[in-house]
Formats: C-alpha cells, sequence, structure tokens
C-alpha cells in the first residue's frame, strides 16, 4: 500500500523534472550555430526557398510559441519530423532505441554479475591474493580509455582469431528475430529461435564487454568499499554472536545492507550508457541511438538532436526512479519518510 | 585496608583456575589463563593478560571494571568472536565439558547463540536495520532448532511473549527503527533466550537506554534467569546494578581479574585496593553534594607498555617494592573472596634467599 503510494509520488515528482529538460534541450538547440531551415533547403537553394521552408516549419515564429508547439506535440508523443530524414523523430528513435537499451542492459547485467561478486569476494579476503587481484583488476579495467579497449577487441577476436563479428546487431544470413521488444536476445529467446539467439549473443558480446568494463570496475570498488564498511558493524558480531557461519552473515547480513550505494551507482550508470554508449555504437557500427545523435548533430538536424535529448533524458528519470524503488525495497526505513 | 589481614590464612598457592573455589566440575563456565592480545602496528596490546574466573550454573555473575580493562573482550573471547589483529593466545575455556578454545569453528558455531547467547551494548546498531524482527529472532531459533515455517512464526512470538513484548505479532513483522530503544533490547534479548540457553553473557545492556527503561531490562534479566535456570554474566562499570542483581563480582583491572568475591562481601569488605578506590567512588546519598567525588589518581595504563607485575601499583597508595617486580596470583583471603594482592600474602622469597 504505502509502496505504491510512493512510487505514485514519486513519479508525480518526475513532472516538473521533465518539464526542465525540455526546456533545456530546446534552448540549448536554438543558440547552437547553423541555419536549421538553410540545412534543409540545402545549400544551392534560393532565398525565397530558405524563406518558405522558414515559414512551413514554423521556424519564422517566436520561440516561446515554437516552444508551445513542441511541448503540445510531446505531450501527444510527437516529437517533431527529422530533418535528415524526413520521418517523424519518433519513428527514428523507435527503431534505434531497443538495441540501444538492449546493448545498455546487456552491460548493466556484466556489471552486476561480474562488479558486485567480485567485490563481495574482494571485502571478504581483505588483503589477501582475491582482494589483490580484483584490485590490479579495477586499476587495470579503470585506466583503460573505452575507444581504445573497442579497437582492440575488434583487432583480437575479428581480425586475428575470427571468433566474433566486428560490428553491427546480427549477420546478413540470419533473419532477425520477430518483433516482440525490439531486444534481440530476448525476442529469440521468447520464440525459441536458437540461431538467432546464438547470432545476437555473438553480435553483443564485444559491445556489451566494452562498454561494461569501466562500469564493472566501480562496481567492484563500490561494492568492496561498502561490503568493507557494512562488516565493521555491530550487527555483524551480533548476527556472528547467534551462531550464523562467516558465509551466512557475508550473504545476507552484509550483502542486502552493502547493496543499497551500489544500486545508486547502477542507476546513474544505466543512464549514462544511454547517452554515453555513442563512441561504442560508433565503433561496433550498432544502430542504436548514440549514432543516431552522432549523425543528427553533424547533419545539424536538430528535431533528432532534441527528441533523442528528451528520451535519453525520460529514460534516465526512469531509471532513477527504478533505483528509488529498489532503494524501497532494499531499506525498509526509507519506506516511512 | 578494610577486612581482616591474616597471616596464617591457608595460602592457597595453585593454579589460579583451580582455586577459584568449585573447580571444574561444578562450573558452568571456566576460564582459566586467558591471554587475548592485539597485534597492532604501534605494537603488541597486552588486552587480557591471563585472565581466569569460574560461573557456575544458574549463578548471577557481575563483571566489573573500568572502560578498556577487558571485561568486553573477556566476553569475545569466551564466545571466540575476537577479530583481527586480535588473536587468543592462550588459555582454556570450559564450558560444559569441553574446552571452547579446542574446538572447531563449525562445532563453536553450534555453542554460540545455543549454548551460549550474548545480549550487546546498543541495541540500535546491534539490530540488522534491513531484515523484520520477526526474520532476525527466527533465524536463530530455525539455526539452532532446525524449525520451519508456521512452526517457527509460532516460537518467534513465544518467545517475544517471554521477553513481555507488548504485541508481539505486530513487533515480529516491524522493523527496527520502528521500535523504541528499549522494545529493541528486549528484542535482543528475545534473540539470546530464543534457544533457552545456559549461560548469557550481557555486555552493559542497559547503558545505551534511558534510567527507567534500565530498571525495565534489569528486571526482566533477573526474571528470566529465574524462568530459566540459566546462568548470567553481566558485564558492567554500574556497581549499583552488580549490588542488585548478581550474586557473585570479579573485578578487573587492565586485562587482569584482580577480585572475585560474594556481591555482598564485596561492598561490605573489599580486598583489592583497587576496589576499594572504585567503591569510594560510587556517589552515596548521605555525601555532601558539594563535594567533589573522590578519584583514583592516575590513568589507565597503556596496555603496549603495561606496567611491570601489579598492572596496578603505579596508581595503588598500599604499592610496595614486590609489587612492581612480581605479579601478585589471585588468591583467597576467605571462603570464596579471593584477590591479587600482595598485601594479603606476601610473596615467599626463594629458599636461596631464606639460607
Amino acid at each position: 500500500m504505502k509502496l505504491y503510494y510512493l512510487i505514485g509520488r514519486r513519479i508525480l515528482q518526475v513532472i516538473p523534472v521533465f518539464l526542465g529538460v525540455t526546456l533545456l534541450t530546446f534552448a540549448v538547440s536554438h543558440s547552437i550555430p547553423g541555419d536549421p531551415a538553410r540545412a534543409i533547403a540545402g545549400i544551392y537553394a534560393n532565398e525565397q526557398t530558405v524563406e518558405a521552408i522558414r515559414h512551413r516549419w514554423g521556424l519564422d515564429r517566436p520561440v516561446y510559441e515554437q516552444y508551445g508547439i513542441y511541448v503540445k506535440g510531446l505531450v501527444q508523443g510527437d516529437l517533431g519530423v527529422s530533418i535528415q530524414s524526413r520521418r517523424p523523430v519518433m519513428d527514428d528513435i523507435s527503431d534505434r532505441l531497443p538495441a540501444t537499451i538492449e546493448l545498455a542492459l546487456f552491460a548493466l547485467i556484466l556489471m552486476c554479475l561480474i562488479g558486485i561478486p567480485v567485490g563481495v569476494v574482494s571485502a571478504n579476503w581483505r588483503n589477501k591474493l582475491p582482494d589483490h587481484l580484483s584490485r590490479l583488476f579495477v586499476l587495470i579495467g579503470g585506466a583503460v580509455p573505452t575507444f581504445w579497449l573497442a579497437l582492440v577487441a575488434q583487432l583480437v577476436f575479428f581480425r586475428y582469431l575470427g571468433w566474433l563479428p566486428s560490428g553491427g546487431r546480427t549477420s546478413d544470413m540470419i533473419a532477425s528475430p520477430s518483433h516482440i521488444s525490439g531486444l534481440y536476445l530476448l525476442d529469440s529467446a521468447l520464440t525459441l529461435n536458437g540461431a538467432a539467439l546464438v547470432d545476437s549473443l555473438e553480435h553483443i558480446l564485444l559491445p556489451g564487454i566494452t562498454l561494461a568494463l569501466a562500469g564493472i570496475t566501480s562496481i567492484t570498488r563500490m561494492t568492496r568499499a561498502s561490503m568493507l564498511e557494512v562488516l565493521q558493524r555491530d550487527y555483524i558480531k551480533a548476527a556472528r554472536a547467534k551462531g550464523l557461519s562467516r558465509r551466512k552473515v557475508v550473504l545476507k547480513h552484509a550483502f542486502k545492507n552493502a547493496l543499497i550505494p551500489t544500486v545508486t551507482i547502477l542507476g546513474m550508470m544505466f543512464g549514462s550508457m544511454l547517452s554515453g554508449a555513442f563512441v561504442v555504437e560508433w565503433i561496433f557500427s550498432w544502430p542504436g541511438l548514440g549514432s543516431l545523435a552522432a549523425t543528427s548533430i553533424t547533419n545539424l538536424d536538430y528535431t533528432t538532436i532534441m527528441g533523442v535529448s528528451v528520451v535519453i533524458a525520460f529514460v534516465y528519470v526512469l531509471a532513477n526512479l527504478v533505483v528509488d524503488v529498489s532503494y524501497m525495497i532494499l531499506n525498509p526505513r526509507i519506506r516511512l519518510e | 585496608m578494610r577486612g581482616s589481614m591474616s597471616r596464617d590464612a591457608p595460602v592457597a598457592t595453585a593454579h589460579a583456575g583451580e582455586a577459584t573455589g568449585s573447580g571444574r566440575g561444578q562450573s558452568l563456565l571456566s576460564v582459566e589463563n586467558l591471554r587475548t592480545h592485539f597485534f597492532t602496528y604501534q605494537g603488541v596490546v597486552q588486552a587480557l593478560n591471563g585472565v581466569s574466573f569460574d560461573i557456575r550454573g544458574n549463578e548471577a555473575v557481575g563483571l566489573v571494571g573500568e572502560t578498556g580493562c577487558g571485561k568486553s573482550l573477556t566476553a569475545l573471547s569466551v564466545m571466540r568472536l575476537v577479530e583481527e589483529p586480535g588473536r587468543i593466545l592462550d588459555g582454556e575455556v570450559w564450558f560444559e565439558g569441553k574446552d571452547l578454545l579446542q574446538l572447531t569453528e563449525a562445532e563453536m558455531r553450534r555453542i554460540r547463540g545455543n549454548r551460549i547467547a550474548m545480549i550487546f551494548q546498543d541495541p540500535s546498531t546491534y539490530l540488522n536495520p534491513v531484515f523484520t524482527i520477526g526474520n532476525q529472532i527466527g533465524e536463530v531459533i530455525s539455526l539452532h532448532q532446525r524449525l520451519r515455517g508456521k512452526e517457527l512464526n509460532r516460537r518467534v512470538v513465544d518467545t517475544l511473549h517471554m521477553v513481555r513484548m507488548p504485541d508481539p505479532e505486530r513487533v515480529a513483522r516491524q522493523y527496527p527503527h520502528q521500535l523504541s530503544g528499549g522494545m529493541r533490547q528486549r528484542c535482543l534479548i528475545a534473540m539470546a533466550v530464543a534457544c533457552n540457553p545456559k549461560l548469557i553473557i550481557a555486555d552493559e545492556p542497559t547503558t545505551a537506554l534511558d534510567v527507567t527503561v534500565q530498571a525495565a531490562i534489569l528486571l526482566l534479566l533477573g526474571e528470566l534467569r529465574q524462568e530459566t535456570g540459566g546462568a548470567l554474566l553481566l558485564i558492567t562499570h554500574n556497581l549499583g546494578i552488580v549490588a542488585e542483581i548478581c550474586d557473585r563480582v570479579i573485578v578487573m583491572y587492565s586485562g587482569d581479574v584482580v577480585e572475585a568475591s560474594p556481591t555482598r562481601e564485596l561492598f561490605v569488605s573489599p580486598a583489592h585496593p583497587y576496589t576499594n578506590l572504585l567503591l569510594d567512588a560510587v556517589p552515596k546519598l548521605h555525601q555532601d553534594p558539594s563535594e567533589r567525588l573522590p578519584s583514583i589518581p592516575g590513568s589507565v595504563p597503556n596496555l603496549i607498555h603495561p606496567p611491570s607485575a601489579c598492572r596496578f601499583h603505579p596508581r595503588c597508595p598500599h604499592a610496595r617494592e614486590v609489587c612492581a617486580t612480581e605479579k601478585p596470583l589471585l588468591q583467597a583471603v576467605s571462603d570464596g573472596h579471593m584477590a591479587a594482592c600482595h598485601l594479603w600474602y606476601p610473596p615467599r622469597r626463594g629458599s636461596w634467599e631464606a639460607a
């Protein structure tokens, strides 16, 4: 009961945040140099044509009116028309969003599956061999730049070993799985399409790992630090005094408490992976939001830039909502405040 | 010195642990020559320096001494819960016919929470904030008694009932932060008594509570002991509490047991100068409130470089030369009353000296 009430209140709080985001992206995209009407018309069009286009796209109206029209469209799910593709921006984005979400989710799962256990092991064997190894891994993994890692991974696993494809989401020979969620791994698993599943997995492996590495090291560090802190707490001693094994104490009493700060980081990372996967998407030709944003910036396609920004902000806010809800599940003290 | 001093009294020169009167056979817990040290960068902290004492079944024993004298560490050493860099170097802890220090960790786990349970000082930090009270009490019951499901829930509620918790069904579903300090302490006590242990070690169970709640918790501890017939080791620095509920008192100073005595006798005729000064420092009703309370001169010794022999000698008004050179053994001063002080039994010089 209380949980639902709190989630509802949290969603309402998101609305002003969201308005702020649209205002900011609108202001920024309108202050960047370059004339969008000229970009639509092309370099060789005459002034009259450019003027006509400016009028037709509403670019001659006052800025506040343009913003009003934009927000009105936004509420109805209309992000305007892309200058570059002449399709509704919403369509362009919904074609690309699943790819980005799939990549980010895959990386997020890797972060949890690797970062959290390594952090726990590291804390439990503090200053012993496993801890030294994990700290070395954190140091190296955190120091390697993503673009360099992406190129080296491509070189080694595609060029030399030939184990994995160099980019894209699927091979040409294998049909994409039928569209359910747009996440190929999920769709092919749901339709029991083994060939497509293996193919999607092969394609996502390199970009996924590359994207996840920096996050894995942060999660490892965070989990280790908060486990070490929690293991010093009095209730750990009390749990040991009950006769619980050390493993049970670590995995039950310490782990749930230590997870709280880690979840915060995970939520923020998911948000930044959606917008920050540009480099990885670019290098691995991953047809996601990142590469869409990159091409629309170079083409001055400002409706698409804004659309991508708004969608990323939306997902970011959503990710934070999920973090808040998982807080409430993990930490009963928050539920009552 | 209060009390009589007789040089003709029988001298118990045997090993301190065996000299405690009853011997291993009758005591529930018999700690002998327990030495726990901490190995820090600054040096070795000699926190427990050969602690010996006995507790008989269904006896309430107070363990008193100032902060840092090793009271809590004694309890943790008995439970074998001393954390790095602390290490138990030497000694024996006999409980129900077994030396706990010789058991494997798995065997020791079956003792903890089951045969010997512990109640801690601050109920707000010793309860895990993210699990319900029912979960945390049920955990110890399911661990040692293999109960599950409905039966377990019933036992949890029964246990909460036992510690006089109002509305136990509701409390079992609540989290620690939803309860008051006194209720939380009742929960910690419930966890300790859940498996009906033979010995409960209570480490300053009332220090973090309001004075009115303290009285209620002490009353509860006393009643529970009578109901269950177990023994209680009460660690405290509050002599008033000791006088109220303990049968015997053990006084520690700087990692040594300096005196062990029936409660009444300790208050009437303390044998060790430290105990004497400690009792002088307790505020009394007829005292002139404008006067300063007497205090023990000097400060708590550094345990990395402790004073030689008797660790109390630098602060002792009766100190003699021998106190700095020979460590006094714990010896009987009267029936059941022991003290470790040269004032009572000047050590005999070796025969070569007499010759």
